[in-house]
């Protein structure tokens, strides 16, 4: 049973505020919404290009025109493993003097797990490492790029059409101009008075706008022409270890080779690296260095490192009807001090509405909201339904009054002096153990359903130490965040 | 049960001390068997061609299974070709292996499942069905997918030449059998 199987994941579950319910580990935290995000309450967006095999980051624009594929490394046209390069010497009759054979070394591609090599299909070796490998051309490529000038052309006096038209005298933003057929360069290159590079004519004004190239339509072929597959087929016996599987042929779309015998090593597709946004105040949760050989972040909000991480402890045998105690270990993965309460989920609902009322009454209306960084677009804010009503399926006896959570301190364990509880007093029956900046606490449940299924939500205080930096004044806020916890089975 | 262990070693093989020779064994020339190798001739002999490399933990087995005792009286033996590439934890009971073959680390290969020249048995991969795996068939993955390779794998000879060199500066090797002198 790892760490990370999706059972050991889900037993503590946190709700978003977009309603999922999803583990600490998937969660990120909004320092400025002071909020849970999700997944699904992020935007998701790419950050750069890297292969995973020589791990060469690409920029955007050199990724778009290799097709997002590295120029390096191979994939093996039979399982998908990347391909190595692998030397072996060749006896061959030196330069100077013929009847002498000095070794030299030659390269071919090899799959380290199923033993493919390029020599299965006739490559030749290379005497390069880096190795020149030859490539099939697409015997329709010509065609496709003269189809699209067409239709590049077409598109480009469609839009100058349609400018001329909404052209009122009022400023026109770029970035309403999408990118069909790639055209946005050439507007910009319009505007900007600079001539224009498509279609060899230099255009001047706004009157003349490109002719565009007119394209032969293809020639049809006669339907008596077509020759009928070859009788071979019916009668020769299939060896089946010549045919490729669907899966080995959609890996190249534009051959779709039947058999081995001229089937291609793929070029590796690139990975992307991602950072991911909050939806409603648009400032960035998670954005991770550069360097693609790098694991670590720039910006990494994960709620890990911001909510209180909530464990189960030590569970009491669990039978129905009984009470049975249970203990759960709280994490304060924070740099400051916090107290902590147990709200009762409908106490927590409670609490919400009349949170709402206030703002209502105060006169805050909920606008809609605009994305910052580009006003015309707006983000998409998703609201699950609330499915926490039926989740809990047990009754929970939640202890009372508050819990101090010491701040974590890495010195603390060299230090054996004992946890600083900053004033506050335990409650013996609530407070079982604690150690640094963990508590065990101890709670009671009355399982009502063979599976028990335990919420409440937990009221902690989250100091902002880094949110205004002019200001260098601390905000401490009072969070509320809804957990689930499935304790296991009632007999 | 016979414990006596009759090896026969050529000249020219390297066989360490430490590995675990049982029963009646015939090991070829130029063949390299690592340290804690395990070569188990109990219900029968075993005859190991040339340039092999067995290395550690590997095990070939000879062995009778306890619920169908040998009826017909006759001895199972089995043999081994030459320049096969036993890699560490494979495990091998079946009784023909031929030339040019490769068990990939921690494979195994049943009683009745014989191989023919060329195969290679991938990384983990158990075979146990009843067959003789045709030749250059690459055995691979954790379901044991199976694909025909072009040829067969590169012979081992410069590794074979470099353990030949190094192993007896680090481990004592079984005596081989002298040659009579005529």
């Amino acid at each position: 049973m790892s760490p990370f199987d999706k059972e050991v994941l889900e037993r503590v579950l946190y709700r978003c505020s977009c309603g999922s319910k999803k583990p600490i580990s998937s969660l990120y935290f909004c320092r400025h919404c002071l909020d849970l995000r999700c997944g699904f309450c992020v935007s998701h967006e790419v950050d750069s290009h890297y292969c995973p095999n020589c791990m060469e980051n690409m920029p955007s624009a050199e990724a778009r025109l290799k097709k997002n594929r590295c120029a390096n490394c191979f994939d093996c046209p039979h399982c998908s493993h990347t391909l190595s390069t692998r030397a072996s010497s060749v006896s061959v009759p030196s330069q100077e003097d013929p009847s002498k054979t000095t070794a030299k070394k030659v390269y071919y591609l090899a799959c380290a797990f199923c033993r493919w090599t390029s020599r299965d299909i006739g490559l030749p070796d290379q005497n390069v490492a880096s190795g020149a490998w030859p490539e099939q051309t697409n015997p329709f490529s010509e065609r496709i790029s003269t189809l699209q000038e067409h239709y590049r052309g077409i598109a480009q006096r469609e839009k100058m059409e349609k400018e001329s038209r909404r052209f009122l005298g009022r400023k026109l933003s770029y970035l309403q101009l999408s990118d069909k057929f790639g055209l946005s360069s050439v507007v910009s290159r319009k505007r900007s008075g600079l001539s224009s590079l498509s279609l060899g004519a230099s255009l001047s004004g706004r009157e003349e706008l490109g002719r565009p190239v007119e394209v032969a339509p293809a020639d049809p072929v006669s339907l008596n022409e077509i020759i009928d597959l070859p009788t071979e087929l019916l009668s020769d016996p299939v060896d089946l270890f010549d045919v490729t599987t669907l899966d080995q042929r959609f890996a190249q779309l534009d051959f779709q080779p039947e058999n081995f015998k001229n089937i291609y090593p793929t070029h590796k597709h690139l990975m992307i690296k991602r950072s991911q946004r909050c939806r409603r105040c648009e400032h960035n949760l998670s954005k991770p260095e550069y360097n693609p050989t790098s694991i670590k972040f720039k910006i990494q909000l994960a709620a890990y490192y911001h909510v209180p991480d909530i464990i189960l402890y030590k569970i009491e045998n669990l039978i129905q009807g009984n009470v049975s105690k249970f203990i759960i270990k709280v994490v304060n993965p924070t740099n400051s001090g916090s107290v902590m309460e147990f709200v009762s989920l409908e106490r927590y609902k409670e609490m919400k509405e009349e949170e709402e009322r206030i703002k209502k009454e105060k006169g805050e209306t909920e606008e809609k909201p605009v994305s910052a960084i580009n006003p015309l677009r707006q983000p998409s804010i998703v609201e699950a339904t609330d499915q926490s009503i039926d989740l809990a399926t047990a009754e929970v006896i939640l202890p009372d009054g508050q819990v101090y959570l010491p701040p974590r301190d890495d010195a603390a364990e060299f230090d054996d002096g004992g946890v600083d509880l900053a004033g506050h007093v335990d409650n013996r029956d609530i407070v079982v153990w604690r150690k640094s900046n963990k508590v065990g606490i101890q709670m009671k449940v009355k399982p009502c359903q063979e599976r028990v299924v335990v919420g409440f939500a937990i009221q902690y205080q989250y100091t902002n130490t880094v949110f205004a930096l002019d200001s260098k004044e601390v905000h401490t806020a009072t969070l509320r965040v809804p957990v689930f916890l499935t304790l296991g089975e009632a007999k | 049960m016979s414990s006596k262990s009759n090896v026969k070693i050529a000249p020219g093989a390297i066989v360490c001390n430490e590995c675990e020779l049982k029963g009646d064994i015939t090991i070829g020339t130029k063949t390299v068997i690592h340290p804690k190798a395990k070569i188990i001739a109990e219900a029968g002999p075993i005859i190991i061609g040339e340039n092999n490399l067995i290395e550690e933990q590997c095990a070939i087995l000879n062995i009778e299974e306890d619920e169908e005792p040998n009826e017909t009286g006759n001895v199972p033996v089995m043999i081994i070709g030459n320049n096969n590439v036993f890699e560490v934890g494979s495990e091998i009971n079946c009784l023909k292996i031929g030339d040019n073959n490769v068990m990939e680390a921690k494979s195994f290969l049943g009683k009745q499942t014989n191989l023919s020249n060329g195969c290679i048995v991938g990384a983990g991969c158990r075979l146990t069905t009843d067959e003789t795996v045709e030749e250059n068939i690459v055995v691979y993955g954790g379901d044991c997918r199976r694909r025909k390779a072009g040829d067969k794998p590169v012979p081992q000879l410069l590794q074979i030449d470099f353990l030949s060199k190094v192993l007896p500066n680090y481990h004592h090797l079984k005596k081989s059998a002298k040659k009579p002198n005529p």
